[in-house]
C-alpha cells in the first residue's frame, strides 16, 4: 500500500495529503507524520487531536483494530508501538513520529504461535476482542521466551500481561490456556485444527463487524440524547451543529411535542465525514425541552402519588416506538423480556402487576406464610427474606453498529444484531418498505447477550440519515450511550418467604413477591423460576414490573434467573442450616430432576465439595464452597428453514440466523457433517443475511434446537439426491447413504468423488414432529416451549478478605445437562464465559444513575466494571453424558442455563465462608465489610 | 480548530501557550469525550529533556575545615592498579531526578529505581494497565484530573468545571473523599503522587524551582484544580532526596476485583527499622481525600515502637483521623485503616 494512497483514503479521517514543514514550537492545525505502519513507510498529515486508532481504521482502513470502550480500559483497540504495547484510542497520532506501528493485519504472513494457540484453545467467542489480546499476547510472548525460554508463565505473570483486556464473552480461561501454551512452545509448529469454523478469521483480525464495513463515499453518525429524564421536546435548532465543519446533515428523530421519558434517550442525529466532527456536532444540537416530573427509581415510582409514567396501558411496544405512541390513549411500555409478555393483573399506579400465572395453590402458599410467622409450636420454619440485584448492563464489547445504504428504493444494513431476519421485517414496517428491499447483514456479530435482539433508534437514525445523504453512513453507540440504550438487565428486588416443616423437612409453602425496576419496560418474569424447581409445595409467585423515567430493560441472557437463582438457593441453603442438613442432601430430597440428580453424584464426589469442611475460621480470608442449583428452558422456534446444497466445492449449509459468539456457524456444521459423515471443517458455512433460509433469532438459547435438526434434515434430504445420482451415473447396485459417500456392493464411493461429477443440489429442511411434545401445544410469539427442562449445578469455592472486603472466586465446577453436545469446545468455552458473566454480576456490576437527572454516571467501563481475565478462576465443565431422549436431535442449547445459577452458588460460598448471607447483588467490598468485616 | 505546538526545549515548552499533553491518556480523553474546553495544545513527547533519568551530585561540602591530605609518595608509586574514579555511592548523591516525560513503564523498569526507590519503581511498574503505563508519563499521572463520575459526564457542570455543586455531596458518593477538605469531594486520581508524598519528593517547576509534594498538592480545597500549579507552569522533573537503603517499604490497594481498577482506597508505607524497632516513616493514603494525605498522627505514633501486629494496629487505627465520611463512603473508614496496616505489615514484612 502506497503513502499516497493511503492518505487520500484518510481525507475525511482528520487526516489530508497536504503536508507542512515542521518547525519548533510553531502552531500547526495539522501535523506531517512519518512512521511505519506494518512495515510499511507513511507519510501522514494529521490533525492535533487525533488518535493513532481514527487514522488505522477511517484513514487506512485497518479494521481489525476495535474501539470498543474508548478510554484505555478495554485493550481491543491495541497495537505494537516499537516493543510496547499501547491503547491506540488515546494514542495522538502524531506520537508515532519516527516510529513502528504494528496492527493485527501486521503480525505477518503466517500465523504468530499465539495465534496458532487462540485457535487451537479457542480462546474467543465473539472475536471482537480478539484481535487486541492477540497483538498484546504476541508481543508479550516474543518477550517472555526471549527473557525466560520455553517455559510456561504463571496464571499470575499471564494476568499481569493482559490486565488491560477485557472479554464480555468470558473467555478467559482458553485465552490463559493458550498464551501459557504459545509461551511454552507448543504451538511453533502448523497450525492445528480449529474447533470454531470462523476462528481464522477472528485471529486475524479479518472478520468484519458492521462498523468494519466502509462503503464508497461512508459517513459517520452520531446521536444527541436529552438530558432530561421526563420532558416534552418543544423545539430543535440545528444551526451550530450544521455549522461545524465536516457536518453533512442533522435529522430530527423525534417529531415536535414527543415525550422522553429517560435521560439519554435519542432525539436527534449527525451525520459527518468522521466520527470526531459527528460527535462534536451532537454535542452542539440544540433542543427546547419543557421538562415535566419524574420518577428516577423504583421507590420513587412506587410513593404514594407518584406521577404515572404509563397510566393503565395493557401491552408493550418495540422499543424504537417508545416516543411514536404517545398519540394513542395510552401510551405503551417497552418489552424486556425474550418473549411475549406475560398478562398481569394490571397497574397499581406505577407497578404493573401482579403477574401470577405461575403460582400454584397461591392462596394457600399466602395462608402458610401468615400461620408460619404466628407459630409457636416450632413445628414449622420460616425463613424471610429481601433478595436485591443491581441493573446490569449488556455492554458487548462491540457497540451497536449499523452501517445503512439506499440503492434506490432498496435497503442495505450491517447491523450488530442477534436478529437478521426479524431486523429486516421491522425495518421494511418502519420505513414503509416491502421485506424483498431490505437486506440486514451480520456476518460477524462481537457479542450481543440479548441486547442486540431488536430495531433501536441508533438503527433507525442510520437508516434515516442515509436517506437524507444519499450516502452510506455508519452509526455506533459511544462506549457511554451503550450504558444508557446499549440494553440492560432490570433491577430486582425479591421478598421471600418460605416454609418447611420441621420435622419431615419437607418444603410446604413460598411466597415470592418479585419487583422488577425496569425502567420504561414491562414483562420481566423472576418468581417464575421458583416454580420450575422443587415441586410439590404451595406457591404463591407474584411479579410486579415498576416502571420509572429510566432506559428500558431488555432480555439479557437467562431474563430474570440470576437474581431468581441467587434468592432461590440461597433460601434453600438457609433453610438447609436451619434444619441441620447438608445442602446437597436436602436438595437431593427436594429435587426429583434425574439430570441434576445424576450431576449431584457426581457433585458428592467432587473434591472440591467433599473436603469443603465447615467453612469461614477466624483469620482475615475465609474460604467457602456454594452448591447453586438451576434450570432453563427449552425454547423452539417454529418453521426456521436450513438450506444445505452441494457443488463440486463441498456442501454449504445456509441460514438466516448468525453467530454472535455463541458458535452458531460451528453448530450447523457439526449438524450438517454429522448426517453426512464429513469432518464439519469441510462444511461451508453461511448466516448474517436476511436472503438466506429464514433462522431464528440468536436468544432464549433457542438457536441449537431450533435448527440443528432442520440442517440435519436438509443435509440428509441432499444426501438422498446424491445417492439417486450416483446409482443412475456409476450405476451402483445396493447404493445407500452411509457416512461419508455412498455405500454400495462395491465398497463406499465417497462424497469428493461424487460431488464433481453430480449436478448441484438443494434442499430445505424440515423439523418432524417433536418426539416430548410441547410444554404450551401452541406457539406464542413464534416460540413453541419444550416439555423438559435443562438441568444445571454450580458449585464455587471463594476466599472472603474480611479485612477489605474483597471476594476472590477460586474454583468453580459447572455441571450442565442438555443433552447432545454438538461441539464439546465452543459448549465448554460457552459455559466458562456464561460462569465468568455470572461471577462478574455477582460481584462488580452496577449501573448507577444520579439521582436528580437519571442519566447514567457509571458511563464507561471504568467504573461499570466488568471481569477482567485475571477474575477468572479455573471452570471445570461437566456435561452430563446422555442423549435426551424425545427431543429432536438430542441436545438443546446452553447459553444461559450455565449462567443463571453462578451468582447464587458465590452467594452461598460466601455465606459458607462467612457465616454472613449476602443478599444484595453486587457482594461489593463495603458490603462485605458491613456484613463480615474483621 | 485547536494548534499543536512541538517544542524541543524546555524554554520553549514553557514559553508555549497552550494545554500540555504529555502520553496523552487524559488530555485525548477528556477531549473526546467533551469534558474539558478543546484548547490549544503543546505536545511534550519531542522535549528530550523532559526525558531524562539521573543522579544529582552531592551537595558541596564546605572542606575548609578538614583540607585533604596530600598524597604521599608512596601512594603515588604504588604498584597498585591504575587509579580508578571512586565507586558511586547513590546514599551519598543529591538525590534522583526523574523527567516529567519519562513512562510509568521506564520507572518500573529502571534499575536505579529498582534498586534504590523500590517502592517507587514497584509502585509505578505495577499501575494501571500495561499499555497506559507505556506511555503514561509521570508528570502526566501527577496532573491527570480525577476520575469522578459526575466530572467525567459531560453534562455535570460541577465545581471543577466553574459549576457551583458537587453532585457527589447529595448523590452516590460511594467512591467520594472521606475527608472534607474543600467544595469537591472528589478524590485525587495519582497513585505516584502519594507515593512521591510519602517519599518526601519535590517537584521541579519551569526547570528551576523546587516545591515539595506537599507544597505542589497543596490542602485540597481548590475545586478547579488538584495541585497548586499556576496557569501555564511546566512541570519538569520530580526530585527524590537520597536514597534510603535500610528502607522497607508497602503498597495495598484495595479493589473489588484483582487488577486494573481505581482505588476504593489505597496506602504506601516506607519506613526503617532499627533493631526491632520503627526508625523512620512515611505513611501516605490515596483515594480518601482532594490529595494525597501524609498520615502523620499514624507515623507519630509508630515511631520509636516495638514493629509488632498489635503497634501495627494501633497505629493503623488513626489513619482515619479527621475523616467526616458521607453515608455512602463509611466503609472507607474502615478500609484505610485495613489498607494502611496492610501495607504497614508488608514494609514490616519485608516489602512489597
Amino acid at each position: 500500500m502506497g503513502a499516497a494512497q493511503e492518505a487520500s483514503a484518510g481525507e475525511h479521517a482528520g487526516l489530508s495529503a497536504e503536508s507542512t514543514a515542521s518547525a519548533a514550537a510553531e502552531p500547526h492545525e495539522r501535523v506531517t507524520v512519518e512512521a511505519t505502519i506494518n512495515g510499511a513507510d507513511v507519510n501522514l498529515s494529521v490533525a492535533p487531536n487525533t488518535s493513532l486508532l481514527t487514522v488505522l481504521r477511517e484513514g487506512l482502513d485497518l479494521t481489525g483494530t476495535k474501539l470498543a470502550c474508548g478510554h484505555g480500559a478495554c485493550g481491543a483497540c491495541t497495537v505494537q508501538l516499537d516493543d510496547d504495547c499501547v491503547c491506540s484510542c488515546l494514542l495522538p497520532a502524531t506520537s508515532i513520529q519516527g516510529r513502528a506501528v504494528t496492527t493485527i493485519e501486521g503480525l505477518g504472513d503466517e500465523l504468530h504461535p499465539i495465534q496458532k494457540a487462540f485457535l487451537a484453545e479457542d480462546a474467543l467467542q465473539c472475536g471482537f476482542c480478539t484481535p487486541g489480546f492477540v497483538v498484546e499476547a504476541a508481543a508479550f510472548c516474543d518477550g517472555w521466551r526471549a527473557e525466560h525460554g520455553d517455559v510456561e508463565p504463571s496464571d499470575a505473570d499471564v494476568g499481569r500481561a493482559m490486565a488491560g483486556h477485557l472479554c464480555r464473552c468470558g473467555a478467559y480461561v482458553a485465552i490463559a490456556r493458550a498464551i501459557k501454551g504459545a509461551c511454552a512452545g507448543r504451538f511453533d509448529g502448523p497450525a492445528g485444527p480449529a474447533p470454531r469454523v470462523d476462528g481464522l478469521a477472528k485471529v486475524t483480525g479479518r472478520a468484519l463487524y458492521s462498523g468494519d464495513m466502509r462503503p464508497r463515499g461512508l459517513l459517520y453518525g452520531a446521536l444527541a440524547r436529552s438530558p432530561h429524564p421526563h420532558a416534552l421536546v418543544t423545539g430543535f435548532d440545528f444551526r451550530a451543529a450544521g455549522q461545524i465543519p465536516g457536518v453533512v446533515k442533522v435529522v430530527a428523530l423525534l417529531e415536535d411535542g414527543s415525550r422522553v421519558r429517560f435521560a439519554g434517550q435519542e432525539v436527534a442525529a449527525v451525520a459527518a465525514r468522521d466520527q470526531a466532527s459527528a460527535e462534536r456536532a451532537a454535542r452542539a444540537i440544540v433542543v427546547q425541552y419543557e421538562r415535566l416530573d419524574a420518577v428516577l427509581d423504583m421507590d420513587a415510582a412506587l410513593a404514594e402519588g407518584a406521577p404515572a409514567v404509563f397510566a393503565g396501558s395493557k401491552a408493550a411496544v418495540p422499543v424504537h416506538k417508545l416516543a411514536e405512541n404517545d398519540d394513542s390513549p395510552k401510551p405503551r411500555p417497552t418489552n424486556a423480556g425474550e418473549g411475549i409478555v406475560f398478562p398481569a393483573r394490571g397497574w397499581q399506579g406505577n407497578a404493573r402487576g401482579p403477574a401470577g400465572v405461575f403460582s400454584a395453590q397461591g392462596r394457600k402458599a399466602r395462608k402458610e406464610v401468615v400461620a408460619a410467622r404466628t407459630d409457636t409450636t416450632g413445628a414449622t420454619l420460616l425463613e424471610e427474606r429481601r433478595y436485591e440485584a443491581a441493573v446490569q448492563v449488556h455492554t458487548a464489547l462491540e457497540p451497536h453498529t449499523s452501517t445503512a445504504w439506499w440503492d434506490g428504493d432498496s435497503l442495505t444494513v450491517c447491523m450488530s444484531t442477534q436478529a437478521v431476519s426479524d431486523m429486516r421485517d421491522d425495518l421494511a414496517h418502519f420505513f414503509d418498505l416491502k421485506t424483498s428491499q431490505v437486506t440486514v447483514k451480520a456476518e460477524y456479530v462481537g457479542g450481543g447477550f440479548g441486547a442486540k435482539c431488536r430495531l433501536q433508534m441508533d438503527t433507525v437514525a442510520a437508516v434515516k440519515l442515509a436517506r437524507e445523504c444519499g450516502k452510506p453512513v455508519q452509526v455506533a453507540l459511544t462506549r457511554a450511550g451503550e450504558m444508557v440504550t446499549g440494553g440492560l438487565r432490570p433491577g430486582a428486588r425479591i421478598d421471600v418467604a418460605a416454609v418447611a416443616s420441621s420435622a419431615a423437612g419437607t418444603l410446604k409453602a413460598v411466597e415470592i413477591d418479585a419487583w422488577n425496576d425496569s425502567g420504561v419496560a414491562v414483562g420481566t418474569n423472576t418468581s417464575l423460576f421458583w416454580r420450575l424447581m422443587y415441586p410439590g409445595a404451595a406457591k404463591s409467585l407474584r411479579d410486579f414490573d415498576v416502571v420509572s423515567h429510566a432506559p428500558p430493560g431488555e432480555p439479557f441472557r437467562g431474563p430474570g434467573g440470576p437474581a431468581a437463582f441467587f434468592s432461590l438457593e440461597g433460601t434453600v441453603d438457609e433453610l438447609a442450616g436451619r434444619l441441620g442438613m447438608d445442602p446437597l442432601a436436602l436438595r437431593r430430597r427436594w429435587d426429583p430432576n434425574p439430570i441434576r440428580n445424576q450431576l449431584y453424584d457426581r457433585v458428592e464426589a467432587l473434591p472440591l465439595w467433599r473436603d469443603r469442611g465447615g467453612g469461614g475460621g477466624g483469620g482475615r480470608y475465609r474460604r467457602g464452597v456454594g452448591l447453586a442449583s438451576a434450570t432453563w428452558f427449552y425454547f423452539i422456534q417454529n418453521n426456521m428453514q436450513v438450506q444445505v446444497s452441494s457443488s463440486s466445492s463441498g456442501f454449504k449449509v445456509s441460514c438466516a440466523t448468525q453467530d454472535m459468539g455463541n458458535g452458531a456457524k460451528t453448530m450447523l456444521a457439526q449438524a450438517v457433517g454429522a448426517a453426512l459423515g464429513v469432518p464439519y471443517s469441510e462444511i461451508q458455512v453461511e448466516v448474517g443475511d436476511s436472503n438466506l433460509p429464514r433462522g431464528p433469532v440468536s436468544s432464549g438459547s433457542r438457536t441449537t434446537a431450533s435448527v440443528a435438526p432442520v440442517a440435519a434434515d436438509a443435509a440428509r434430504q441432499v444426501a438422498a439426491d446424491l445417492c439417486e445420482v450416483a446409482i443412475e451415473r456409476w450405476e451402483l447396485s445396493g447404493g445407500e447413504v452411509a457416512p461419508g459417500g455412498i455405500k454400495h456392493e462395491g465398497g463406499l464411493l465417497p462424497w469428493s468423488e461424487i460431488l464433481p461429477n453430480a449436478p448441484e443440489q438443494t434442499r430445505l429442511g424440515k423439523r418432524g414432529r417433536e418426539p416430548n411434545g410441547w410444554y404450551f401445544p401452541i406457539a406464542v410469539g413464534h416460540i413453541l416451549v419444550g416439555n423438559l427442562a435443562p438441568a444445571s449445578v454450580t458449585v464455587t469455592e471463594v476466599e472472603v478478605d474480611t479485612r477489605l472486603g474483597r471476594i476472590t472466586p477460586l474454583n468453580v465446577w459447572a455441571g450442565i445437562g442438555v443433552g447432545r453436545i454438538y461441539s464439546p469446545e465452543l459448549a465448554t468455552s460457552q459455559v466458562q464465559g456464561g460462569i465468568v458473566q455470572g461471577l462478574s454480576y455477582a460481584l462488580y456490576e452496577e449501573r448507577l444513575r444520579d439521582n436528580m437527572f437519571g442519566r447514567v454516571i457509571s458511563s464507561n467501563l471504568m467504573n461499570y466494571r466488568i471481569a477482567g481475565l485475571g477474575d477468572a478462576p479455573p471452570i471445570e465443565v461437566h456435561f452430563a453424558a446422555d442423549p435426551l431422549d424425545g427431543i429432536a436431535g438430542g441436545g438443546v442449547g446452553l447459553g444461559e442455563l450455565c449462567t443463571v445459577g453462578a451468582a447464587a452458588s458465590i452467594g452461598n460460598a460466601v455465606a459458607h465462608a462467612t457465616g454472613w448471607r449476602p443478599t444484595r447483588i453486587p457482594i461489593r467490598p463495603d458490603r462485605v465489610l458491613e456484613g463480615a468485616g474483621s | 480548530m485547536s494548534v499543536v505546538r512541538f517544542p524541543v526545549t524546555v524554554e520553549e515548552a514553557a514559553a508555549s501557550p497552550g494545554e500540555y499533553r504529555a502520553g496523552g491518556t487524559d488530555v485525548m480523553d477528556r477531549r473526546a469525550q467533551g469534558i474539558t474546553p478543546i484548547e490549544d495544545l503543546v505536545d511534550l513527547t519531542r522535549v528530550p529533556a523532559l526525558r531524562a533519568m539521573d543522579w544529582l551530585p552531592a551537595p558541596p561540602i564546605d572542606t575548609s575545615e578538614s583540607p585533604e591530605e596530600p598524597p604521599t609518595e608512596e601512594e603515588l608509586t604504588s604498584e597498585a592498579e591504575a587509579p580508578t574514579a571512586p565507586a558511586f555511592d547513590p546514599v551519598a548523591s543529591g538525590g534522583f531526578t526523574i523527567g516529567a516525560m519519562v513512562t510509568m513503564a521506564q520507572m518500573g523498569r529502571s534499575e536505579d529505581l529498582r534498586t534504590w526507590y523500590p517502592g517507587l519503581a514497584g509502585v509505578a511498574g505495577a499501575g494501571a494497565t500495561p499499555q497506559i503505563r507505556a506511555v503514561g508519563t509521570l508528570a502526566g499521572n501527577l496532573l491527570q484530573r480525577p476520575r469522578c463520575w459526575y466530572f467525567r459526564h459531560p453534562e455535570f457542570k460541577c465545581f471543577k468545571k466553574g459549576g457551583h455543586l458537587c453532585y457527589s455531596r447529595s448523590d452516590d458518593h460511594s467512591l467520594h473523599s472521606i475527608f472534607d477538605l474543600g467544595p469537591s469531594r472528589a478524590v485525587h486520581p495519582s497513585t505516584l503522587a502519594m507515593v512521591l508524598l510519602a517519599y518526601d519528593a519535590d517537584v521541579e517547576v519551569r526547570g528551576g524551582e523546587h516545591r515539595s509534594m506537599e507544597a505542589f498538592l497543596g490542602d485540597g480545597a481548590d475545586p478547579l484544580r488538584e495541585n497548586t500549579l499556576e496557569d501555564g507552569a511546566l512541570v519538569t522533573a520530580i526530585v527524590l532526596p537520597p536514597p534510603r537503603p535500610a528502607e522497607r517499604w508497602g503498597y495495598k490497594r484495595a479493589i473489588a476485583r484483582r487488577r486494573a481498577e481505581w482505588p476504593l482506597v489505597e496506602a504506601h508505607v516506607r519506613l526503617e527499622l532499627e533493631g526491632a524497632s520503627i526508625g523512620r516513616v512515611a505513611v501516605a493514603a490515596g483515594a480518601v481525600a482532594p490529595v494525597p494525605m501524609r498520615l502523620r498522627n499514624v507515623e507519630a505514633s509508630l515511631r520509636g515502637k516495638k514493629a509488632t501486629q498489635a503497634n501495627l494496629e494501633a497505629a493503623a487505627n488513626l489513619a482515619a483521623t479527621g475523616a467526616s465520611p458521607l453515608p455512602g463512603n463509611a466503609y472507607k473508614v474502615a478500609m484505610l485503616k485495613g489498607c494502611v496496616l496492610e501495607a504497614l505489615e508488608r514494609a514490616v514484612g519485608g516489602g512489597s
